[in-house]
């Protein structure tokens, strides 16, 4: 047998990586899952998820919070990277850089930095709900622009100006053409912020002193409290709303992508 | 079919490297047993000795070990976070560790598994604890039967840190602080199930608790410390469904009071000043009041007066260790001088007695002389025994503050009483009912959720209806509008 080399063998390191660091675990968990404390074979964890108090309240906090961040980053970033991408601002890779750069730094820094801020301004007392919200969209607003940045940069000015020749004004221009052409960015900003912001527990610890329980807390708890199996199953009904999660936002993304070349328009 | 092949190959490498794995978690204790010469340690976090140039007491007694033997031996240190993150990994891996150092609820349940051997002869294998360790110590582990399986490492007493500037010390020595509405959002919790549902059971028992102490203090012999005590340990391992829930609405309670649930934050938010009360183990408490004076401020310790919890964390081997080794271990770290070592550097306080610790304690910053100002006279003898055949008095005149922390006198260890384990079935529950206080107020995020999502209808049908052009202008008259 010959033993060719071919550009499909580039790929076999990362499928050995995925198997062993990303595959093998998830099918760690799926037995953890679908077992009880003695090993026994059960669905009972997954029942509990939908009959325990602790588990309802951490999937809404999840929820509320992840809605909140992701509509309040988008309505704070749109109009930011609106304007550094169209208004013709000089330098304006440079002002997008400033955006990006404290992503670089690391986040729990950055938080902690926050949270000394926060207790100056005497808001770490108050709502930890609230503080956390702030924190979320603080630490995810880059995610936001950045993606919206690029597909506002690449926008076909000419459409624009068509649609002004046409004689519709700023505000038909904006619903009826920018909006639509930039829908690719608004959905991958909406997927990058909201799926982060459901388990992303650090940032509810720290800024909101922990006395907020969303879904990565929950899971983290029952592993400390070494109930394995009641954290797998939590985790895998996670995983599972991701996927359903992205798999609706990736359709609605073909469709965008294809509006962004232009059919579709009228 | 591509696609097919791709995701066969992964499944069969995923199995393959399982399958691997597996055979490594079940080889690996068998092949790492083999050398004599080496020891296992798992201790908790920043729990040993470090001098200056970073060298731990372990490495100190690789190099005691080599001189007093001539054996070049190894140790392998690793540490551990929680009780039960340690007791797991025991039993998914039985035999990788020679020597863990738990707290007692969990040796009692490592004891009760049948998954520790004993130590054999304490003064022929330990010898430094046989000599030196505390006579109280002693007495608390052979009472419980414990005296064979561990040897005790550091032991102390849980109670509130708190900021006389802001709260009195009778507002602080009882439990039922945690919910005094008077500190909303100055008190902390402990994000730790077993610690916070002592104090839930605390506060749920607070009536019963303050009638037995008042009848014990009294002193008319009524209630005898032996019945006292027994009272205490029923009443705070208490795990009826009734108690349960009467501790998860009391904490609910104090959740809403506390600024926050913590397990090392607290510290430092006391010495800032962001909280005024921390509920605390009495080594915590130490270094938080030694961190505060580095800011000048000044904070104190109080043991709840309905009575409190005394643990200890201490050495044992689990089943298949090194005993030979492990036993020399302990028997290094039990040392007084390298006791002191300890105390200093963790500031949480040795189960190692002897003269030299005592001198240590009498010479500290937190004791002072006895002619001094304000100067009170503690009796350690319980403690110490007596050195050199006199009582063991220490004088301090800062009282509640370290010194109390690292040695309660005996009016304080008569309240005190340890944790015991509970069984599977009841730690679940408690652990359920723990989670659903942290759980917040469903309603609200139904409302918070559903605002949201009719802001966003009401956004996305504006933006509809302007797309079909229900907002254009109207079209003026003689013209037509053209699509």
């Amino acid at each position: 047998m010959k033993l060719r080399f071919s550009r499909k063998h580039l790929c076999v390191p990362y499928a050995v990586f995925l198997a062993l660091f990303v595959i093998a675990p998830i099918i760690i968990m799926l037995y953890y899952a679908f077992t009880d404390r003695n090993g026994a074979f059960t669905f009972m964890n997954f029942g509990k998820i939908f009959s325990d108090v602790s588990t309802i309240s951490a999937i809404l906090t999840s929820l509320s919070v992840a809605i909140l961040t992701t509509a309040l980053c988008l309505l704070i970033g749109y109009p930011v990277a609106y304007i550094l991408a169209r208004s013709g601002l000089k330098n304006s890779a440079t002002l997008l850089l400033l955006f990006i750069t404290p992503m670089w730094i690391n986040f729990v820094l950055r938080l902690n930095a926050l949270k000394e801020f926060f207790s100056l301004i005497n808001l770490l007392d108050k709502s930890p709900y609230v503080n956390t919200v702030i924190g979320m969209v603080y630490d995810f607003l880059p995610f936001m622009i950045l993606p919206l940045y690029t597909t506002l940069i690449k926008m076909d000015n000419s459409l624009v100006e068509a649609s002004q020749d046409l004689g519709a004004n700023k505000v038909t221009t904006f619903i009826h053409v920018i909006l639509p052409l930039s829908m690719p960015g608004i959905l991958s900003g909406i997927t990058m912020v909201f799926m982060p912001t459901m388990t992303n527990y650090v940032i509810s610890d720290i800024l909101g002193r922990s006395q907020i329980t969303i879904l990565g807390k929950l899971i983290e708890n029952h592993f400390m409290q070494s109930n394995w199996n009641m954290g797998a199953a939590i985790s895998m009904f996670l995983l599972a709303a991701m996927f359903l999660f992205t798999w609706f936002t990736g359709g609605f993304k073909d469709d965008g992508e294809n509006k962004a070349r232009g059919s579709g328009l009228w | 079919m591509k696609k097919f092949v791709c995701l066969l190959l992964t499944a069969f490498l995923a199995a393959t490297c399982f399958s691997a794995l597996a055979a490594c978690g079940k080889k690996d204790p068998a092949s790492s047993k083999g050398g004599a010469n080496t020891l296992r340690i798992c201790n908790w976090e920043d729990y040993i000795s470090e001098d200056e140039t970073g060298k731990t007491l372990v490495e100190e007694f690789e190099e005691w070990y080599e001189a007093e033997t001539g054996v070049d031996i190894k140790v392998e240190y690793s540490t551990f976070g929680t009780n039960e993150i340690l007791y797991n990994n025991l039993k998914i891996n039985p035999g990788i560790y020679d020597l863990v150092c738990p707290s007692d609820y969990m040796i009692q349940k490592m004891m009760s598994e049948n998954m520790l051997e004993t130590f054999g002869d304490l003064t022929e294998d330990v010898p430094n604890y046989a000599e030196y360790g505390s006579p109280y110590m002693k007495e608390l582990f052979s009472a419980n039967g414990w005296a064979e399986y561990a040897v005790p490492y550091m032991w102390g007493t849980m109670g509130f840190v708190y900021n006389p500037e802001k709260v009195s010390f009778a507002e602080a020595s009882t439990w039922a602080a945690a919910t005094n509405e008077k500190f909303k959002n100055k008190t902390t919790l402990k994000d730790s199930v077993r610690d916070t549902y002592f104090l839930g059971v605390g506060l749920a028992q607070i009536e019963e608790l303050n009638a037995k102490s008042d009848l014990y203090y009294k002193n008319d012999g009524e209630l005898s410390l032996e019945d006292y005590q027994k009272f205490l340990r029923d009443t705070f391992n208490d795990t009826t469904e009734e108690t349960v829930k009467k501790v998860e609405g009391l904490l609910k309670k104090a959740r809403a009071n506390a600024f926050s649930l913590e397990v090392d934050e607290g510290k430092n938010d006391m010495a800032t000043g962001k909280v005024w009360l921390n509920f605390a183990w009495s080594g915590d408490a130490v270094y938080a009041m030694d961190e505060a004076e580095e800011s000048d401020t000044v904070l104190c310790y109080a043991v709840p007066k309905e009575g409190s919890n005394i643990w200890y964390d201490g050495w044992v081997m689990p089943k298949g260790a090194n005993k030979q080794l492990a036993a020399a271990f302990v028997n290094f770290v039990s040392a007084p001088e390298n006791a002191c070592k300890n105390m200093d550097f963790i500031g949480y306080t040795s189960a190692i007695a002897g003269e030299e610790v005592y001198e240590r304690i009498k010479d500290s910053d937190y004791a002072c002389e006895r002619g001094d100002e304000g100067a009170e006279a503690i009796d350690l003898t319980y403690f110490f025994g007596e050195i050199n055949g006199s009582p063991a008095i220490v004088y301090c005149n800062e009282p509640n503050r370290q010194l109390l922390a690292q040695y309660p006198s005996e009016d304080i260890t008569a309240r005190c009483t340890i944790m015991e384990y509970f069984p599977d079935d009841d730690n679940e529950r408690i652990n359920a009912m723990w989670n659903r206080v942290k759980a917040g107020n469903v309603w609200l995020y139904v409302i918070i959720i559903s605002a949201v999502v009719v802001v966003a209808a009401i956004a996305v049908v504006l933006v509809i209806l302007a797309k079909k052009g229900v907002f254009d202008k109207k079209v003026k008259k003689g013209f037509t509008k053209v699509n």
